[in-house]
């Protein structure tokens, strides 16, 4: 009988705690203030939506787990992560739409600001953002609809957005007039379409977007042919214009990451290859148009197939790219490309899955990037290259297992 | 396959179950006197007496040799000993304990006709047949405004999941196990087949008889790839309904969110047993409750000030857990169902023909979660679908009774979202905002999407009684579903994508019941038979060519398992179950479907179980004012390949993909007391805690999981339920009837993702406290019935789902009226 009553007792205890446990912290951030750190962003089971943010201490040493430990972003979809100078963090809600501003103190992330996109970019919460400057992310994106065309069969129309938000204050500054994207040669001769802009990059009045294209049939990229880029007057995001280079082949919008810089006076961009056979370049373009006398034959000065998404321009010419060595093969590594005596050198970093990773940090004449070596028995860390004498150490020391980190932002 | 039980754990856990038995009955304090409990004829020993001190309430149980322990039991102390069957007895207690203290008991014939004569119910039956089983006789819930979904969750083990108000989405999870595990029948017809305008809780509470709830392990009658149990509705039986004349009931209940439903059931029958049966439901509401979670984001839609400088709010969110009124969410649906046929014929004791028509309309307030309010989006489907029904007893040969139904239904669902509108949360449409195209619809793609489905089900089962003791049993049914879809708005790539789905499903069943020792010890084996053949048309692009793809996929697999009952005494019975189930998997899961973003899995493996389950029932008390029951089950499931959704990327676009995750362990309790007080009181308290885990140390990369061993996440996994209730007769009149009753509801907490990585901003479903308080007043001749219901009464925020509040204070009346 004792225990009925412990049981009893027990229930009804249960019910006034949890009457008493109303929720009665107000939606309202007290805390506003924010300092600047570095960050690590994880994704947890290879799901993108199970994405982790937490501080890092050092770069260099000691050890950073996201067991028990980090902000949840929680993205509808996936997330994308960029920080500021006075130390905000700006969150893209993938599949939301919403882009996030937090503050960091103590450990803690707060939410501060939420500016809603989707409605500027009609009305699609799949929409890409990159951040430009200290004052600028921008958010673009081609959205698709089939259409028919006589004598063409079915064809895709594409439809430009670029929505330009001032920051730290989140506040949307310039809206691009929507923009067709016009039918050319090209793409009729190949069936094919503009479906992505990415990785924008701002030199003078003009904006350089690499694109994306793909077949219509198969919504594939392979075997396309050309390199190509859409460009606008900046910063009133006036005068689109779809340009197309033969120095290669392959995508030029990289993937969640840079692949376009403004190097003494000229935005050089890759080409994500597709097979063995077509080369990995560097080309570059200059008011608004392709510098077709020059190119750098990446493959070629290498020696073996290689493809890319993302690199990162680490000073006078010297860019550390990231590479698959071999279309799917999964083992990426970093050559380091000097752009000046066209020379391309592997540096000392073990084999990892680079595909997604997002960005990485140059600081003090030092390259730091988290690697999850494909061989496992390394443990995953970040590594540290001497820009000057590409020597490689070891630093600050990361989770084992199903945990992928994205970047140090 | 690696169907690995852990027998050794079973075991240990079964051994450690009877210990905790013998244990709680010997418990008592050794202290003081000691004795035996004997038939005073047969001097058999008599357990589970009640043996207790006259001055005291406290008490104890004799065991299975009926001895007991009494402790602190002063001089003089007069000791009663009662047990259903025997005669009341209050001895004095000898002042030197001996050891061969005795108590005599005389048999009661009385008593024990007065048993007889009360007989079980066959809600109580169901629940001896060895089954992990919680069978709910519907008989006092009828005049409730309750629906079944809100019933069922009342359930130990199971928790009813929904998406919203009324005609919501719902899912029921049961002891851990959810989705496709878990499938419901009625009258021994899956419910998938009646079409998706017809849900359970189109079922009028007053056509059910009871409603059965299988954890885990599920008979062979219920032919399906139940493996995470089954919730079988039974609907009253016509032949039961007197031999001639007719019935009426008629039910109407108004309330909250502007809620109507309506229902009214009839039949007839004449003396040549011709039998006709009409019933039909309508409901609808607006669902227009408010909601007031974090997720409401109210943002200021002005693009420019009033002096013509750019509004630096313009789209920020200035507000976010406004109390707002859902606009887009209304619900209706009707339907009718009618059966003629014969009765008590020497060719067949029922032979019924049936169709059921419904349809539905369904507006949509958002998607997955309530970030953003849609404005415009609906669904609408209807079902028809008629039906043979065949009962006969003594078929052929004696002690052969077969059943067979068979069903043929139609059904269509279109989806409508081709608005190039969009609303804030106020319901009002947002300014066009300057030079910007909205894409058209609201969810991710506009769609137009119509699904024609086609269902065939055929089910034959029969039974053989060798005699009283002994019955083999078989049971197939045969399942023909073909789907094919069409959106005339989709991108033609997907259009073209899966214009047929096709599957067909064949479950045979044998089993071998007996019943021993006059009925107290009930035991039955049973193996199952799983044919599921999966077929997919799809037109794809070959060598630039369009071509129709055939994608074929047949599955063999056996499921196999026992159930045991013994009647330790007429207070006590122990159940026990045990099963190697199998959950099938489907054509969406394994060809993939891009209308819904869904990839190919062609390796797809079934999911699979081992399932214990261990229970008791108890009667503690039970005497002309005290009536205390209790029920406990313990259960424990060794899950492989468990089908989990996730997100891929291919060719720069994301899909859900079906993966199986792997080795998932659980294991539970469940614990309820019911007790009641000179049959006008009544009181219930339930407990139930889950703890399931992930087994699975590496990924199938080879990678270590770092939730390996961690909590399954979005489960709920501790529930309580408590329960009071009091009965007024005669209170104003002869025969009337007033009830009271309250009912209460703890969820604690649980995570939406693995709560073992991270520490801030991560999903959970907030613990929750929900109190309802139901009145109902039957009229004296019994004919008429108001209730009048009160939910959520103290307006707290509700959750079922991550991010998907559900319906605040809400008050229904009710009125049911029958005629004999």
């Amino acid at each position: 009988m004792n225990k009925i009553k412990y049981f009893l007792l027990g229930a009804i205890a249960s019910a006034m705690i949890a009457c008493n446990s109303e929720d009665t912290t107000t939606p309202e951030n007290s805390d506003k203030e924010t300092i600047k750190a570095d960050h690590i962003v994880a994704r947890f089971n290879d799901s993108d939506t199970e994405v982790y943010i937490a501080p890092a201490e050092s770069l260099e040493e000691g050890s950073l787990t996201f067991l028990n430990n980090g902000y949840h972003l929680n993205p509808v979809r996936s997330a994308r992560v960029f920080t500021d100078d006075l130390g905000w963090v700006y969150m893209f809600d993938y599949g939301g739409g919403y882009l996030k501003k937090l503050a960091y103190k103590n450990d803690t992330y707060n939410l501060v600001r939420e500016l809603d996109i989707a409605p500027v970019m009609g009305g699609n919460p799949h929409v890409r953002p990159w951040k430009i400057n200290e004052q600028t992310i921008l958010i673009h994106n081609i959205n698709t609809a089939d259409i028919e065309d006589e004598g063409n069969g079915i064809t895709k129309k594409g439809t430009m957005y670029v929505t330009r938000v001032q920051i730290p204050e989140v506040v949307i500054s310039e809206i691009m007039e929507t923009w067709d994207v016009p039918v050319t040669d090209w793409d009729l001769t190949e069936k094919a379409y503009a479906y992505r802009v990415d990785a924008p990059t701002v030199m003078n009045d003009k904006i350089y977007y690499g694109v994306g294209r793909r077949d219509i049939e198969n919504n594939s990229s392979e075997n396309l042919t050309g390199i190509h880029t859409i460009v606008l007057d900046y910063p009133t995001l006036e005068n689109p214009k779809y340009i197309r280079s033969e120095l290669g082949n392959g995508n030029t919008n990289g993937y969640r990451g840079l692949n376009m810089a403004e190097i003494n006076g000229y935005v050089y961009q890759a080409n994500a290859v597709t097979n063995d056979t077509d080369h990995t370049v560097l080309v570059r373009l200059k008011d608004g148009k392709y510098d077709n006398d020059w190119v750098f034959d990446i493959s070629a000065a290498y020696g073996q197939p290689i493809s890319t998404n993302k690199w990162y321009h680490v000073g006078n010419g010297i860019i550390y790219m990231s590479v698959e060595f071999g279309v799917d093969s999964d083992q990426w590594g970093l050559l380091r490309l000097d752009i000046n005596s066209k020379t391309v050198e592997k540096l000392d970093v073990p084999n990892g899955d680079m595909f997604a990773y997002q960005t990485a940090k140059v600081r003090d004449g030092k390259f730091y990037m988290a690697i999850t070596p494909t061989d496992r028995s390394i443990t995953p860390k970040v590594y540290i290259i001497d820009i000057a004498s590409s020597e490689v150490s070891e630093g600050l020391l990361l989770d084992e297992g199903n945990i992928r980190i994205e970047g140090i932002f | 396959m690696k169907i690995k039980p852990n027998y050794q754990f079973t075991l240990s856990f079964l051994y450690l179950l009877i210990i905790l038995f013998t244990f709680s009955t010997y418990a008592q304090e050794s202290r003081d006197i000691e004795g035996q409990v004997i038939n005073a004829e047969t001097k058999e020993e008599v357990p589970f007496a009640l043996v207790m001190l006259t001055s005291d309430t406290k008490g104890v149980i004799t065991d299975m040799h009926g001895k007991f322990k009494l402790n602190s039991v002063p001089s003089k102390a007069q000791i009663k000993v009662s047990c259903t069957g025997y005669l009341e007895q209050i001895i004095e207690v000898p002042s030197h304990q001996s050891s061969s203290f005795k108590i005599s008991l005389e048999e009661d014939l009385v008593s024990l006709d007065e048993v007889v004569v009360r007989g079980e119910t066959k809600a109580q039956e169901i629940e001896k047949s060895g089954f992990a089983v919680a069978s709910i006789d519907t008989k006092d819930l009828q005049m409730q405004s309750l629906e079944i979904n809100e019933i069922l969750d009342q359930t130990a083990g199971l928790r009813v999941r929904r998406d919203g108000g009324l005609g919501s989405s719902t899912q029921i999870n049961i002891n851990g196990l959810s989705g496709n595990a878990v499938r419901i029948f009625i009258d021994g017809m899956p419910m998938e087949s009646y079409g998706s305008s017809y849900s359970i809780n189109s079922i009028p509470v007053s056509l059910i008889e009871r409603i059965d709830v299988y954890k885990g392990v599920v008979p062979i009658e219920l032919g399906n790839d139940a493996m995470g149990g089954a919730i079988n509705v039974i609907t009253k039986d016509i032949t039961n309904q007197g031999l001639e004349g007719g019935s009426l009931n008629v039910a109407y209940s108004y309330g909250s969110f502007n809620t109507h439903r309506a229902d009214v059931n009839g039949s007839f029958r004449d003396k040549s047993g011709k039998t006709v049966r009409l019933s039909a439901f309508y409901n609808y509401s607006d669902n227009d409750y408010e909601v007031w979670s974090d997720d409401i984001k109210i943002k200021d839609y002005r693009e420019f000030l009033p002096d013509g400088s750019r509004n630096p709010d313009f789209l920020s969110v200035v507000k976010t857990g406004e109390r707002v009124k859902r606009f887009n969410d209304a619900y209706s649906s009707y339907g009718a169902k009618i059966d003629v046929g014969v009765t008590g014929k020497k060719w067949a004791d029922q032979l019924f023909f049936s169709i059921n028509a419904s349809e539905d309309y369904k507006e949509s307030q958002h998607g997955a979660r309530m970030l953003t309010p849609y404005g415009e989006r609906y669904s609408r489907g209807w079902t028809v679908a008629p039906s043979v029904n065949y009962q006969k007893k003594d078929f052929l040969m004696k002690g052969f009774d077969i059943t067979s139904n068979v069903q043929y239904a139609i059904s269509q669902r279109a989806t409508v979202d081709t608005t190039t509108n969009r609303y804030d949360w106020y319901g009002n449409p947002i300014p066009p905002i300057g030079g910007v195209t909205p894409l058209p619809g609201e969810g991710n793609n506009s769609t137009l999407n119509q699904d024609q489905n086609n269902n065939l089900i055929a089910r034959l089962s029969g039974v053989y009684s060798f005699n009283d003791q002994h019955q083999i049993g078989f049971n197939y049914s045969y399942n023909q579903y073909n789907r094919s879809s069409d959106d005339p708005m989709a991108e033609r790539e997907r259009r073209d994508f899966n214009t047929a789905n096709i599957v067909n499903k064949q479950i045979t069943g044998f089993t071998y019941q007996n019943s021993l020792f006059n009925d107290k010890l009930k035991s039955s084996v049973f193996v199952k038979h799983y044919y599921n053949r999966l077929e997919q048309e799809k037109i794809e692009y070959t060598d630039n060519v369009l071509d129709t793809i055939y994608n074929v996929r047949p599955d063999d697999n056996w499921g196999y398992g026992a159930t045991l009952s013994y009647e330790l005494s007429p207070r006590v019975r122990l159940n026990a179950s045990a099963e190697q189930a199998v959950r099938l998997v489907n054509t969406n899961e394994v060809f993939g479907n891009a209308s819904r973003e869904i990839y190919e899995s062609a390796d797809l493996q079934p999911e699979k179980s081992f399932n214990v389950n261990l229970g008791s029932q108890i009667k503690l008390i039970e005497n002309s004012s005290h009536d205390l029951n209790m029920n406990t089950n313990f259960f424990f499931r060794d899950t492989y390949d468990r089908i989990r959704s996730t997100i891929i990327e291919q060719n720069d676009q994301s899909y859900t993909m079906f993966e199986n995750i792997g080795h998932v362990v659980s294991k539970g309790v469940e614990l309820q007391f019911d007790y009641s007080l000179h049959g006008k009181w009544n009181f219930m308290v339930q407990g139930y805690y889950l703890d399931s885990r992930f087994m699975e140390e590496f990924n199938a990369e080879g990678v270590r999981n770092i939730h390996y061993m961690a909590r399954e996440p979005n489960m709920p996994y501790l529930t309580f339920n408590a329960s009071a209730g009091r009965s007024f007769s005669s209170l104003f009149n002869t025969g009337d009837r007033l009830q009271v009753s309250w009912n209460f509801a703890y969820i604690h907490e649980f995570h939406f993702d693995w709560d073992v990585i991270g520490d801030q901003n991560k999903p959970i479903i907030p613990t929750q406290a929900l109190h309802d308080i139901n009145v109902s007043y039957t009229f004296s001749k019994k004919r008429a019935t108001v209730s009048l219901d009160c939910k959520n009464i103290f307006d707290q925020m509700a959750f079922d789902n991550f991010g998907v509040q559900k319906p605040g204070r809400s008050i229904f009346g009710k009125l049911t009226y029958r005629i004999n």
